[in-house]
């Protein structure tokens, strides 16, 4: 019986053996797969699985380790930290950029399936717990040419816990201020040939206000309940089928308003239901076919409750449906690894404030990519793509991705290619009035994608025993940027529109290291983003030009007990009264600093307990920075089963 | 743009849990038509212009007069413009300052009106873009018309106890 995962990684790797590589040398190679315990899997870069320190695109992984040392109880306050990644809470949320991109033009998957559920361009990423995530792969850059819209900064891939073949299972209990209370539970169970995990989690913080003088709250109240499932099967000699479930409930409340004029009470009611079937099958030793098949689903109510009158009461009802569905076989064909594929996209958003109530559209797109190692130390990753969408009509995408090895620790990387995003519904259909203002926003159904021509490269230096060193930087011109314009001027009503109308360029770099110093690991990173709006000739606003992260862990030499240290360092951001006037207003954010620090203390094989503070500066404010202000956290953390013990005990 | 049916027997596929929620409601605190003396012999008025097609028509001799019916001004949500044969000169400054009619800076509102600026009485405001809202101007309004009117007129407001915008309220006196 061939196995299914070494199998993965056979075909992975065996792009960079030698060219007369052949069959023959499939089981070596798998031994020699197997054998190596730092082997670490990714599946983002290339759209399949492999080993990360093969992978021609520079992928950066949060494993599960990184996320229970962490102390982060959300995808968003997990990212914050990482090198290149700028994660901003705005009234919108946690939203992220990648190489000065915004948060709409971003690929957030999990399980391979799109996230849904954008409000104003951002997926809030603390909507997402932690509790059932094995890894958070990001790959910055142009992406589109495999996974098509919306990947031009870069893809988000969160990818979930899968079960274990003996019965074991974790508990987290978390209290802090601000009346936070973390729980979550997990579960797995199995065979060698079908294994299961179940997790469960509630999450609960209460509103803050960092400006009492008016009754507006900064932090939401937040209420949050998730429950998911993963199971992994084989199917007979050659086939598996991994298999998720989740849902989640989000209630969010705060109040709104300045005082100066009406105040609100204001609720969203957030549901997420996500399922996906992903089957595989190993055709022979050198090919596999693939197949994913989602569907997420999004709703949010959400209630404007006027105190003391009902006359600008609002309640909206949105639900987003999203189903996808792909194929793609990957065979080895000499010293090429060849993917081919197809991708389908449906979905339908009904919304008070579309035009319509309700629109759908869909999407399908063929993809290709070619790993050829010409030469052994030099691999070329060409890759393109084409998007027919009912929207917005035709968009191909292309990538000529490159990795040289001039030796065994480095590794230098480059690619060039394009990108699209897609308009969203509200951009193409959208109506809004506001009477006491005397203007109406419509949607713009002739909108085009938003494109983009990129290229970075970087080189990278990595042994596992001393740490690693990288450099990176890239250029990236975008066109078609769509904001916010007049689009008609009749007597007496003004109507503002979405139209295709700013250019952009996004340039800037990175540094980053970490380095091994006996019980302690450090890592730091300085990034510098340069994001100019050509059209208007100024700075994109939101971005803050340097950013710096500092990481700091410590165990004990009997690994009982683990203190770890982040903090992120963040530059001014730049904000427009209006995002077309040339001459619009300017307001500076001023820069900040989150220091988070965390201890934990094993009791046993089974048991830690952990204690800490986030935001010890407290940094934050009510307008631009609505941060969690200083946070005192203490928790336990508890294993049963065969196989588990608390990590960094003995 | 296709829109196609499939969306309702999907969504209702997927069983959502959660509770509907809806506004609990409540008692306006409006600001009901009417006028007032001051202490100063000024005029204070309270309109109710909440509506987003009608405009309300004022009279200075015979008070309002309600949807639809012309005046010396009409106004509707935050626009007020002038009536008739009525025109209006802007002058800075607070409304007791203002003791006599200035001696230019008149006009009329432009016929057609394509924009906001194109009233007379567009810059009684200053729009806060931070919160959204309009907050009265220290500008006062004079008005004459060519049957001997001549007026100060001041905007206070906008809004009413609750916040609900759409109720105006202007000072204003013989001059």
């Amino acid at each position: 019986m061939l196995n299914v995962k070494l199998i993965f990684i056979f075909m992975a790797t065996s792009a960079f053996a030698e060219p007369d590589d052949d069959v023959e040398d499939a089981p070596v190679a798998s031994d020699a797969a197997e054998d190596d315990e730092v082997e670490e899997i990714v599946v983002t870069g290339t759209r399949a699985p492999r080993d990360r320190a093969t992978d021609p695109l520079a992928t950066k992984v949060v494993d599960r380790e990184d996320i229970e040392a962490s102390g982060a109880e959300d995808v968003a306050d997990l990212l914050e930290q990482v090198p290149g990644v700028d994660v901003q809470q705005s009234q919108l949320g946690s939203e992220i950029r990648l190489q000065g991109f915004d948060p709409d033009q971003i690929l957030i998957l999990v399980d391979g399936q799109r996230m849904n559920g954008r409000i104003g361009g951002v997926i809030d990423l603390s909507r997402i717990p932690v509790d059932s995530i094995e890894r958070i792969e990001i790959v910055e850059g142009t992406a589109s040419a495999l996974y098509g819209a919306d990947a031009m900064g870069g893809v988000i891939h969160i990818v979930t816990r899968s079960g274990d073949e003996k019965l074991n299972g974790t508990v987290h209990a978390r209290g802090g201020t601000l009346a936070t209370a973390d729980a979550s539970a997990g579960m797995s169970m199995g065979t060698s040939d079908a294994k299961l995990r179940v997790d469960a989690g509630f999450h609960r913080n209460d509103a803050f206000d960092r400006f009492p003088e008016d009754p507006a709250t900064t932090i939401d109240q937040n209420t949050l309940g998730n429950a998911s499932a993963r199971g992994d099967l084989k199917v007979g000699a050659d086939g598996s089928v991994a298999l998720t479930g989740s849902y989640s409930r989000r209630d969010q409340q705060g109040v709104d308003g300045s005082g100066e004029t009406a105040v609100f009470d204001r609720r969203n009611l957030i549901e997420e239901v996500r399922g996906t079937v992903d089957p595989s099958w190993v055709t022979d030793a050198n090919g596999q076919l693939t197949g994913h098949l989602g569907v997420s689903y999004y709703r949010d109510q959400y209630v404007l409750d006027q105190r003391d009158a009902a006359a600008l009461d609002d309640q909206q009802d949105t639900r987003d449906l999203l189903l996808q569905g792909s194929v793609q076989v990957q065979r080895l064909v000499g010293n090429h690894s060849i993917l081919l594929g197809v991708e389908g996209l449906a979905e339908s958003l009904q919304a008070e404030r579309l035009e319509s109530g309700s629109a759908t559209r869909q999407r399908i797109g063929g993809f290709a990519q070619d790993e050829w190692r010409i030469a052994r130390p030099l691999v070329l990753l060409p890759s393109a793509r084409v998007d027919t969408d009912t929207s917005f009509g035709t968009f191909p995408t292309g990538r000529l991705a490159a990795r040289l090895d001039p030796s065994d620790i480095v590794r230098v990387r480059g690619s060039v290619g394009t990108a699209f995003r897609a308009p969203s519904f509200r951009e193409q259909l959208l109506r809004f009035a506001n009477p006491s203002a005397g203007y109406v926003v419509e949607g713009n159904p002739d909108l085009s994608p938003e494109r983009s021509f990129q290229t970075s490269a970087s080189i990278a230096v990595e042994d596992a025993d001393v740490g690693s060193i990288m450099v990176s930087g890239y250029y990236n011109l975008i066109d078609d940027l769509i904001a916010i314009g007049t689009i008609s001027e009749e007597p007496g009503n003004l109507r503002f529109g979405y139209v295709n109308v700013l250019e952009a360029t996004t340039r800037g770099g990175e540094v980053s290291g970490s380095i091994v110093l006996g019980p302690a690991d450090l890592s730091l990173s300085y990034t510098f983003t340069d994001a100019i709006d050509r059209t208007l000739d100024r700075l994109l606003e939101g971005r803050a030009r340097h950013r710096g992260t500092a990481n700091l862990g410590v165990k004990t030499s009997g690994g009982g007990t683990r203190v770890t240290g982040r903090t992120a360092v963040v530059g001014p951001r730049i904000f427009y009264s209006d995002a077309l006037d040339p001459d619009a207003t300017v307001t500076e954010a001023p820069a900040y600093v989150e220091l988070d620090a965390r201890a934990q203390q094993a009791l046993s094989k089974r048991f830690a307990l952990f204690a800490g503070v986030d935001n010890i500066l407290d940094a934050g404010d009510a307008d631009r920075l609505p941060l969690t202000p200083r946070l005192f956290y203490a928790g336990v953390d508890g294993r049963f089963g065969a196989k588990n013990t608390v990590r960094g005990t003995p | 743009m296709t829109r196609r049916s499939w969306f309702p027997l999907l969504a209702g596929l997927l069983v959502a849990c959660a509770p509907e929620i809806a506004p609990e409601g409540g008692d306006d605190k409006v600001l009901g038509d009417g006028e007032e003396l001051t202490d100063g012999g000024a005029v204070r008025v309270n309109i109710d212009a909440t509506s987003e097609e009608d405009w309300i028509g004022y009279s200075f001799a015979d008070g309002i007069l309600g949807a639809g019916t012309p005046g010396d001004i009409e106004l509707q949500r935050y626009k007020i413009r002038l009536g008739s044969g009525v025109e209006a000169a802007l002058v800075e400054g607070t409304f007791d300052s203002v003791s006599a009619p200035p001696s230019d800076g008149w006009g009329t509102d432009a016929d057609p009106i394509v924009e906001d600026t194109d009233y007379v009485f567009n810059d009684w405001y200053v729009y806060d873009y931070e919160n959204h809202s309009l907050a009265a101007d220290e500008v006062v309004f004079v008005l004459r018309d060519g049957g001997g009117l001549s007026v100060k007129l001041y905007v206070e407001g906008y809004y009413d106890d609750a916040g609900t915008p759409g109720y105006m309220q202007f000072l204003w006196a013989e001059l």
